[in-house]
């Protein structure tokens, strides 16, 4: 039989649960999210009971150094179908070999950590620049965005520190999750809870037309490279991108 | 004239410059909108496929000279438009809160004298920074010819303050730009240099060079970016392709802009800022010019084929840079790896370390990665320039990123 462990929430839950498995020494097959996956005919799930979340967290953040906590973090958010398994041997092998697990990518699970955190982060720095907010008439700046990663909680975070005067609402479409922000806090609502918020649109027609009258002029007719631009601004970001939008 | 016709005619103007970095500082935001993010960010791209991230205007496209490679010059019959100060900080605000744009490149032709000008985009900034809040990036072209006064009340409201070289002798200088002299924008230089601060242009000074317009070699340029990176400390040295907006018997008639020169120029300066070369290593007087078929590091390397083949696992951090195809964040992978165990070429690409270029100047562990036979420079040669046409026909052989 296959034992995989269930965890219910996010990366707390996950982190608190892999800690109660290395404390308890038990090798698991798999771990998982609960109801996020189909359960083969040899598996069997297992729920182990994490006495105190909190504690557990604060074992693990004495034992790896703020390099390994990041990776980790990073490879949780993305949407590697094997990212739990993948942090837990991540940590065994760190555990092994100390913050010199940098250094042995010649250990699949750390070459696969630290390549999965690279390319969230990316996605994430890339949407830092292409997320597009409209003013809506309740007077908060609204931005939709889809993305193969979850990094939502990145990008609000950069963001109440870029724009920490204003009020604005980033929504991740795929995932159903709002950050929305009140010039204090950030808070994440899901789809089903945010059906009282007014998102209607104020007169944009003069500021988004300055910016595609912008985009269109600074581009420089004798040196055009669609190609080049394409491979820095992949077409699956466009539909959100109003400059781009038209050329879909 | 509407706002909008406005900025079509001062973006127009702005673009043939070729700076587009929004890096190298650290403002943060102190209760107002904005702030700056170190490693630079792009908000799109485009239709030439250069960055945008800043929103890249002139103040006002008049000019009281003549430049002659420049669209602005008074000899010129162009629509001209000037932006007010609150013009311009109100279309910046309205892009900065959308997350259209980085913050603001703020350049502008020259109206009355070059004191009067230089006030006119001090008025600008102090509005931006003072009354609208502003902590994003700011980039501005200072005025050469203002006064040292002036020049330092603008690097306190700047992120990066940039003077254009243009070219670089100074007899290309008199022959397109009489009025410009190389004395002026050195003395900004020096002023920037001598004052640089947290407050003060924290994201330090670049330049840029025209490259085509006049009969200058590529010895000639990357040599004046040699000299300016080590006399001023310049961040960027950055080279623009000419394209010949004007028609003027002083300047060259091409019909495409020399864009593979200018990239070959881009490798080279990336090779003397991250890879320890120097101008002499790459050019001399009876080879002042870059071979347009190769890359300028592959090209060392063909002639220096006696160092190669490198060994991997031994080779010093600057003997690993000189691999083709090896950059810095490559070059520090190995040596972090190779402390632990020793790398075969299958553990370069499990780390994503591209081999295409590399493999016939490296071996792993004593072995090359085929028949030593083709260690021959005309071989590898062909099968470089081969690759480089396959690379190229996908578009992405302008990247000034690959190392
Ligand atoms: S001073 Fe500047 S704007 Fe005026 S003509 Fe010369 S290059 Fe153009």
């Amino acid at each position: 039989m296959n034992k995989i462990y269930i965890y219910d929430g996010g990366f707390i839950s996950f982190i608190a649960l892999v800690v109660e498995l290395f404390k308890n020494k038990i090798t698991p097959d798999d771990i998982k999210l609960i109801n996020s996956y189909d359960l083969g005919l040899f598996d069997t799930e297992i729920y182990l009971k994490v006495e105190n979340e909190q504690e557990n967290i604060k074992l693990l953040k004495n034992k790896i150094s703020r390099e390994a906590l990041y990776c980790i973090y990073n490879v949780f958010l993305s949407d590697n179908k094997n990212k739990e398994i993948i942090i837990y041997n991540f940590l065994k092998s760190y555990f092994k070999y100390g913050k010199t697990v940098f250094g042995r990518r010649n250990i699949d699970c750390v070459n696969e950590s630290i390549q999965i955190s690279k390319y969230v982060r990316g996605e994430a720095h890339k949407l830092k620049g292409f997320l597009r907010f409209s003013k809506m008439k309740n007077n908060f700046y609204y931005a939709k965005f889809e993305s193969n990663n979850n990094v939502i909680g990145i990008l609000a975070s950069h963001f109440s520190k870029r724009l920490m005067s204003d009020n604005w609402i980033i929504h991740d479409t795929k995932r159903g999750i709002y950050a929305i922000y009140d010039k204090e806090k950030v808070i994440y609502l899901t789809d089903e809870e945010v059906i009282s918020l007014n998102l209607e649109k104020d007169n944009e027609d003069l500021i988004e037309d300055l910016w595609k009258t912008f985009y269109k002029t600074i581009g420089i007719k004798e040196r055009e490279n669609k190609r080049c631009r394409q491979n820095f601004m992949p077409k699956k970001y466009w539909k959100n991108m109003l400059e781009v939008e038209d050329e879909l | 004239m509407t706002i909008k016709e406005k900025l079509i005619i001062l973006s127009d103007s702005a673009k043939y410059d070729a700076s587009c970095s929004s890096s190298g500082s650290t403002r943060s935001n102190t209760n107002g909108t904005g702030n700056a993010a170190y490693s630079g960010i792009c908000h799109s791209f485009a239709s030439d496929g250069r960055c945008i991230s800043l929103l890249k205007i002139l103040m006002t496209n008049s000019c009281i000279f003549d430049c002659k490679y420049c669209i602005n010059r008074k000899s010129n019959d162009v629509k001209r438009a000037i932006f007010t100060p609150v013009e311009i900080c109100e279309i910046t605000m309205n892009f900065y809160k959308r997350n259209y744009i980085e913050g603001l490149f703020l350049s502008s032709g020259i109206i009355k004298s070059p004191n009067y000008t230089m006030e006119k985009l001090i008025e600008t900034l102090y509005l931006l920074r003072k009354k609208y809040h502003f902590n994003g990036y700011i980039h501005v072209k200072a005025i050469p010819g203002a006064s040292e006064v002036l020049l330092k009340k603008l690097g306190t409201l700047a992120d990066r303050v940039s003077a254009n070289i243009e070219l670089p002798t100074s007899n290309g200088l008199k022959l397109l730009a009489p009025n410009k002299n190389e004395d002026k924008v050195t003395n900004i230089m020096k002023t920037i240099k001598v004052n640089r601060s947290r407050s003060f242009t924290p994201a330090g000074q670049s330049t840029q060079m025209i490259v085509g317009a006049t009969g200058e070699t590529d010895l000639d340029i990357l040599g004046k970016s040699e000299n300016l990176y080590n006399n001023y400390s310049l961040k960027r040295v950055f080279y623009s392709a000419y394209i010949p907006v004007n028609k003027d018997k002083l300047l060259p008639a091409i019909k495409n802009p020399p864009l593979v020169r200018e990239n070959r120029l881009y490798q080279a300066d990336w090779l003397l800022r991250f890879y320890n070369y120097k101008v002499d290593d790459l050019l001399s007087h009876d080879n002042p010019n870059f071979n347009i078929l190769i890359d300028p590091k592959a090209d060392w390397a063909l002639r220096h084929l006696e160092e190669y083949p490198k060994e991997i696992n031994t080779a010093s951090y600057y003997d690993l840079l000189k691999i083709p195809g090896i950059g810095p964040r490559n070059a520090k992978k190995i040596v972090s790896n190779r402390k632990y165990y020793k790398l075969e070429f299958n553990d370069l690409k499990k780390m994503n370390i591209s081999l295409k270029r590399a493999k016939y100047f490296i071996t792993c562990n004593g072995k090359y990665f085929t028949d030593t036979n083709i260690f021959n420079k005309k071989i590898i040669e062909a099968n470089l320039v081969l690759e480089d046409k396959v690379v190229s026909n996908k578009g992405v052989q302008l990247s000034l990123f690959n190392e």
